[in-house]
């Protein structure tokens, strides 16, 4: 399960681990799947707010995740992406964040997923998924969130009215 | 007895056969004769029949309304045409068919735009230019059964000449422009009667997108209006489109005339391409061949070192670029300037700047019916612009884009995507739609282009733009032989073909800039037309050439 091996050296990145196991090695542990990965890279972390606070926000932290896994494929063609972002914008209108109003794994893997989807999309595309391109936005400036990649610049004010 | 039964048969058949022809003899007689009795009879009480009708042929038989009975001295004094005593009749205006005219009875020429009959009454719309108003035909003492009938007929698009009482309304008209009055139509004459199947629908031609969007109704495709283009200038948005253009023209002339400005007419039969060998229309001339001028740069560059100073050109410009987009002519007007500066071309930019402010000053104040009329078919946000110019630097610009996230070399060219989102963001910066941008890089320029002195990446030349399109490129031109021949050379340009424009410079040529605008672009740019071709009466591009 290297496909997901990224996110996660992001992920301990991004939560301050070090990160030695991810130069071009296979990551050694047991948690290779992306929720089990995610989850002990939290633990280790020691951040599980992460996970969810309550029980209600750890399951839609394991939805968000699970919608995630399943977008994968549809996110290669042009028409399963605009719906995946449409549907994320709606969520997105009244939410600071995924879920609940704090930060959790599912605005962090979200956001490794999304950036190069967002990084080639045109100002006008960014400006009409205007909740999702505010919630990026956001979690771009997270302390550490960004690391090596590249920022996606957002005007201040909208250009097309 | 066979034979008896049959030959009485036979008879009684005979007898059956003639009894049934004879009843139907008389049925057709009678129907005959009813049908002559309803003809007679409306023939006998159509006694409208002077009031209305299709009018014999104009061609010029009598005089009404006007003669030049030049007697000196007659009334006044003066010499002025007099009117005919015999077949009075003016024509009014449908623009000035208001209030001040009510009961009074007027003659109108107009078309007929549309008409709606119910029983006795005939209601039709009149219309004259951008202007229109409601007229009524109802069964009356004066106006017969027939005459409704007839007008109800008249096909869409004739032109009429009626004779009515303007009456005021209650409640104004909403659907025409003269909303507080209505005409009661007396007579009724075609002039000009149009073919019944019109090619397309000059209400379906001027519909605003959204109606269409939301109410599902009908469009005509921008080809069927280009084909039929006799028909869709018409609509009152072609008339107040190409009024405009006939607007900006004038102003663009009048502008530079009171600045000293000499206007010159330049061939477009040319014996080289002045741009460039690949977009240039080649037509055969006598035994050889010859070119369509691709811009009247070396004329008018011809004439400034022939000391006319400061010159303009209005003439078309030939293009043979094979692009089909909405903002590309193959054919299309160049208004072009030409003139010598002091010490600093930035004097001449200074000066094409307020030409073109001048230019949107006066369309602003004096076409803001045009721009109103255009805006309900084609919503568009009211032209913006500064005072002074905003003019940046091609630098500003890219770091501009650079702060939105595009990546761009310093020495590359703005695409066209790129020039859009500037404009973009230029209006949300500074909130203008037309700004300039200075200094650009020498590499993207052509070979006559004047570098910079204190960077030699850059050079003097210059760009405008409205509504983040480019609209005019222009240039400080190379005046020294030597250093155009260089600069030629450099570019890879053949220096025979270019000998005579080189040689135009060896006998004394002063400093000079300019620049050219395309008539067609500026209009669409201004009132925010979505497609060039609609801002040209007959447009041409590589698929067009009809009518």
């Amino acid at each position: 399960m290297a496909a997901f091996d990224d996110d996660l050296c992001a992920l301990e990145r991004a939560l301050g681990l070090d990160s030695r196991a991810c130069d071009g090695k296979d990551r050694k542990t047991d948690y290779a799947g992306l929720l089990s990965g995610a989850f002990e890279v939290a633990r280790r972390a020691s951040r599980p707010d992460l996970l969810g606070t309550n029980v209600a926000d750890r399951a839609l932290v394991h939805q968000w995740l699970e919608y995630r896994l399943v977008h994968l494929s549809s996110a290669s063609c042009r028409g399963g992406k605009r719906t995946m972002l449409q549907e994320l914008n709606k969520h997105l209108a009244d939410q600071v964040y995924m879920v609940g109003n704090y930060l959790t794994l599912a605005d962090i893997l979200l956001y490794f997923f999304l950036h190069p989807i967002m990084v080639e999309m045109t100002i006008l595309e960014r400006e009409e998924l205007d909740c999702l391109t505010r919630w990026f936005d956001h979690i771009q400036h997270q302390p550490g969130m960004r690391q090596h990649l590249p920022p996606v610049v957002i005007p201040r004010n909208k250009l097309y009215s | 007895m066979a034979d008896v039964d049959v030959s009485s048969n036979a008879q009684s058949l005979s007898k059956k056969a003639a009894k049934k022809q004879a009843k139907e003899a008389e049925k057709a007689a009678l129907k005959a004769e009813k049908a002559t009795k309803v003809e007679r009879v409306a023939e006998e009480n159509d006694f409208a029949k002077e009031s209305y009708g299709i009018l014999p042929l104009i061609q010029s038989r009598e005089k009404i309304g006007w003669s030049r009975n030049l007697e000196f001295g007659s009334g006044d004094g003066d010499s002025s045409p007099t009117l005919h005593k015999g077949h009075y009749r003016t024509l009014v205006r449908v623009s000035e068919l208001a209030k001040e005219k009510a009961n009074k009875v007027v003659w109108v020429r107009a078309r007929l735009h549309t008409s709606r009959s119910k029983g006795k009454q005939c209601f039709l719309v009149l219309r004259q230019q951008q202007f229109n108003v409601q007229g009524l035909v109802s069964v009356s003492a004066t106006i017969s059964k027939q005459m409704v009938k007839f007008v109800a007929g008249i096909t869409k698009e004739s032109i009429v000449d009626v004779e009515g009482v303007v009456q005021l309304v209650d409640q104004k008209i909403k659907s025409c422009t003269q909303q507080d009055v209505e005409l009661h139509l007396e007579k009724v004459f075609v002039v000009s009667l149009a073919s019944p199947c019109l090619p397309l629908q000059l209400d379906d031609a001027s519909r605003p997108h959204q109606e269409i969007e939301e109410e599902g109704r009908v469009t005509v495709n921008q080809d069927t209006k280009l084909d039929n283009r006799v028909i869709d200038i018409r609509t009152t948005t072609n008339q107040a489109i190409f009024r405009l253009q006939a607007g900006v023209c004038s102003l663009f002339r009048n502008h530079l005339i009171r600045n000293g400005f000499v206007e010159i007419q330049t061939p477009k039969i040319i014996s080289a391409a002045s741009e460039g060998g690949a977009n240039v229309f080649t037509v055969s001339y006598f035994k050889t061949s010859a070119y369509l001028a691709q811009s009247p740069q070396l004329y008018k560059q011809i004439c400034i070192a022939g000391d006319f100073e400061k010159v303009f050109c209005v003439g078309p410009v030939f293009r043979a670029e094979d692009s089909n987009t909405h903002r590309h002519l193959t054919e299309f007007v160049g208004l072009d300037i030409e003139m010598v500066f002091n010490y600093h071309y930035h004097e001449v930019v200074e000066s094409i700047a307020d030409t073109l402010v001048q230019i949107f000053k006066g369309l602003r104040d004096n076409f803001q019916t045009e721009i109103e009329t255009v805006r309900k078919q084609y919503p568009a946000e009211p032209f913006r612009f500064l005072e002074p110019t905003l003019w940046l630097e091609f630098q500003e610009g890219v770091a501009i884009l650079r702060d939105a996230g595009i990546e761009m070399g310093d020495e590359d060219d703005l695409s066209t995507p790129n020039e859009k989102l500037l404009g973009r963001l230029i209006k949300e910066k500074y909130d203008t739609d037309f700004y300039i941008l200075d200094k650009y890089p020498l590499a993207v320029r052509p070979f006559y282009t004047m570098p910079d002195p204190n960077n030699p990446r850059t050079s003097n030349s210059y760009d405008m733009f409205m509504r983040g399109e480019e609209i005019l490129s222009g240039a400080q031109r190379v005046h020294d032989p030597d250093l155009l021949t260089e600069r030629a050379r450099h570019h890879g340009v053949d220096l025979e073909k270019i000998k005579a424009y080189i040689d135009s410079f060896r006998y004394g040529a002063p400093p000079h800039a300019g620049g050219g605008i395309g008539l067609e672009r500026v209009t669409m740019l201004y009132l925010g037309l979505p497609n060039i071709r609609q801002a040209s009466l007959f447009p041409r591009d590589p698929k067009r050439l009809t009518p």
